[in-house]
């Protein structure tokens, strides 16, 4: 079993000051490092192929795992017996990200991320509507990413209402029922970017309807890449919602199935935030030496939560840039960044790859 | 008539369509094709220049009159014609001139061939299906429109492979393990020949007296084509009795090289390169050796060289080698002797270059050829005569 720190989960989410913070995540990161070594066969392998320091390294200089690692490799800290939960990426190519969770770490994962929403959206729980197909959530097997999404978001809302049928189409009724029963009052939207965006705002503007909420939430993340795409930047698809749906606070965040309950919300300047348990670092593509702030390269992220599997230090695909720490003018502390998109894959050649 | 007209043509893309000709199978004259395939070798020569196509100049300087002479001459193949084969290719996604050596030799032979090519062939592929048909439409060239003919199609329309696999005395499938067992299921009674997984390692050893520029440059040209991702693209990197300053001088001569070549390397590689040395370590527990000569010792990474990049293991097994994809990650090992090679069934070629006379390591390997000629073709490939094979 690994131990927090008394009271880690009590810290404000965002009212942490970097030194103290840095300190936090020095002293816990490197306990997680030592106690995924013993208890993950991969990760030790990792660890050991160049022997250093893991236990009295700071927590920018742990083994960043490379996130695709969770697809081809058994990187577990768990036995099979102790397994509540295995969480995939909804990646839509090749291989699914397998994350093995027990009892703990999914509760963790609920109570973080219940904190780091509560600081949005207040303890009052609102009427929601989820852009998707109650089907989704409900679909057996291990649990998609979008799934973990909409289950993990939902309780943050009360009288749910899906605003899409099972065949992903727009139910007008359905949402002109939510609208004018609680249109008036606080409610909270959520969906996954390219979802709200093409089976909810283009839906709906197509059909010339829009509505005009007092007082609603939006919360979307999913990735930006389709967006990009169709050429959508985040300016145009927030004016296509103001246009759409009204007086709507829109918040993208940033996040992955490696990380579930770290997630990082967008702040009124457009900047994604990291909470108190988790911190971005920016690594250069060409050897991961760490860049400044400023600087554009590959996202590392660092979580507190993960201790059924060696994922505190991931380091992932995106391309990303910090723009400080402490110093963002919404005034939140911890450091506040941006994400630019994937690195494009790389095209496989050759012999194994023949037939297709 | 042979029932290619069974194949759903609203499924095909054909590049190359049957002539009329195509369906004619009596024997044509050996000197004629060897007189085509070689003008063919002269038409490319002045459509690219090799700043822009060094493969497909490599092709064109192979199949060039003077060279076809010799490896026909040498070769054990009958071309006296005595019936004509039909031979159904299966060229791999982007190897991309591999299936044009495989087709002319067979052309060469006198046979019929029907090559299908994948829809995610990369430009040269489709480049060089142009230049041939462009070609075929020459007075020199009309012989091939009898010979050859390109067909495109989704992998899984199996019911088109089982057609075009019936129609033919002969499959050849250029491509790896999971691709060959695939194919082999159709049909299963074809004859075939097939290239499965394999890989190839370098042997340099240097000193004092070494051109190291002309080693540095002819290593690059084995790595950097095909992103290294060819079979025959060396993976590993083994030292034969070579000190430190040798190789640091090297790998310095290799990164003022990588400056001003031509290769396919972008940003994504660069990620390969890091998920892919983590994937050995995670897998197979591969040892780095750090050479950085920090004092803090810092995780495993590999060490940057432009473009690619490499990393040096205290042990190398055959598993690693079959596991590497290639993406330009150069994995090194000092040995002090050859001996000390990750020979095994998959291991297709060693390149070389020594102080004294290469010997061969105890262990299995397909072909050994200098540095610089990794990717150089050979009627005899990963031990299979192509040149007998066609002409049975």
């Amino acid at each position: 079993m690994f131990s927090y720190p008394p009271e880690l989960f009590d810290l404000p989410v965002y009212g942490l000051p970097s030194t103290q913070k840095q300190a936090m995540l020095n002293r816990v990161m490197s306990q997680l490092s030592q106690h995924h070594y013993q208890h993950c066969e991969a990760y030790r392998r990792l660890l050991d192929s160049r022997p250093f320091n893991f236990t009295s390294a700071a927590h920018t200089e742990q083994f960043p795992v490379a996130a695709r690692l969770f697809k081809d490799l058994a990187l577990t800290s768990i036995q099979s017996s102790d397994v509540f939960r295995q969480m995939r990426s909804s990646g839509t190519s090749g291989q699914a990200s397998k994350i093995t969770l027990d009892g703990e770490s999914a509760k963790r994962q609920s109570q973080v991320l219940v904190k780091i929403l509560q600081s949005w959206l207040g303890k009052q729980r609102r009427p929601m509507l989820l852009i998707d197909a109650p089907s989704t959530v409900k679909k057996a097997g291990a649990m998609t990413a979008r799934a973990a999404g909409l289950q993990g978001l939902s309780f943050f809302g009360r009288h749910h209402c899906y605003a899409l049928n099972e065949e992903m189409e727009l139910d007008i009724d359905k949402v002109s029922d939510f609208f004018s029963e609680y249109g008036k009052q606080p409610v909270l939207i959520f969906g996954f970017t390219f979802i709200v965006w093409q089976k909810f705002i283009q839906a709906l503007a197509q059909q010339n309807i829009s509505f005009d909420f007092a007082d609603a939430i939006l919360i979307h993340g999913g990735g930006w890449k389709k967006m990009q795409d169709q050429a959508v930047t985040d300016e145009i698809f927030k004016a296509s919602i103001y246009k759409t749906l009204g007086k709507v606070n829109v918040h993208d965040y940033y996040g992955m199935v490696e990380q579930t309950g770290t997630i990082y919300m967008q702040c009124e300047n457009g900047f994604l935030h990291t909470p108190a348990w988790s911190d971005v670092l920016i690594r250069s593509p060409q050897d991961l030496t760490l860049l400044e702030y400023g600087e554009a390269g590959l996202i590392q992220v660092n979580s507190v939560l993960p201790t059924s599997y060696p994922g505190h230090c991931i380091l992932t695909e995106d391309l990303g840039t910090v723009f400080g720490e402490d110093d963002c003018e919404c005034g939140r502390l911890g450091k506040y960044f941006k994400v630019h998109g994937r690195v494009p894959k790389a095209q496989v050649k050759g012999c194994s790859d023949t037939f297709s | 008539m042979i029932h290619l007209v069974n194949v759903n043509q609203a499924l095909v893309d054909w590049h190359i369509q049957p002539s009329n000709g195509f369906f004619d199978e009596t024997p044509v004259l050996h000197d004629d094709i060897v007189d085509a395939v070689a003008g063919f070798s002269a038409y490319l020569f002045k459509q690219v220049d090799s700043k822009q196509y060094p493969e497909i100049v490599s092709l064109a300087f192979w199949f060039r009159h003077a060279h076809l002479k010799q490896v026909l001459g040498e070769s054990k193949g009958d071309f006296s014609q005595k019936n004509v084969n039909r031979v159904f290719h299966i060229a791999p996604a982007n190897v991309d001139t591999v299936f044009m050596y495989s087709l002319l030799l067979s052309v060469l032979c006198g046979n019929k061939n029907i090559v299908r090519i994948s829809q995610r062939s990369g430009d040269v592929t489709k480049l060089l299906v142009a230049y041939l048909r462009q070609y075929m439409k020459s007075a020199e060239g009309a012989l091939l429109a009898s010979l050859v003919s390109v067909i495109e199609y989704d992998a899984q329309y199996q019911d088109i492979t089982e057609q075009l696999s019936h129609w033919c005395g002969l499959r050849v499938v250029w491509g790896g393990d999971s691709a060959i067992a695939s194919i082999s299921d159709i049909a299963p009674k074809t004859p075939q020949i097939s290239f499965p997984d394999r890989y190839s390692v370098a042997v340099l050893q240097l000193d004092d007296t070494s051109n190291i520029v002309s080693v540095a440059s002819a290593f690059l040209a084995d790595v950097l084509p095909f992103t290294q991702q060819a079979c025959s693209s060396p993976k590993a990197l083994y030292w034969l009795n070579t000190s430190r300053i040798h190789q640091e001088k090297f790998w310095h001569q290799v990164n003022l090289l990588l400056a001003s070549s031509i290769h396919q390397f972008e940003l994504s590689h660069k990620v390969e390169q890091h998920v892919l040395l983590q994937r050995l370590i995670g897998n197979f527990g591969m040892m780095i050796i750090d050479e950085t000569g920090k004092k803090i010792a810092n995780f495993a990474q590999l060490v940057n060289v432009g473009v690619i990049a490499r990393c040096k293991v205290k042990t190398l097994t055959s598993s690693v080698l079959a596991a590497h994809t290639g993406f330009g990650l150069v994995i090194e090992k000092d040995i002090v002797s050859v001996d000390e090679i990750a020979c095994s069934s998959k291991l297709q070629t060693i390149t070389h270059r020594t102080l004294s006379d290469w010997q061969n390591p105890n262990g299995q390997f397909k072909r050994v050829v200098p540095i610089g000629k990794a990717l150089e073709f050979s009627p005899v490939w990963d031990g299979v005569d192509l040149l007998q094979s066609f002409s049975q």
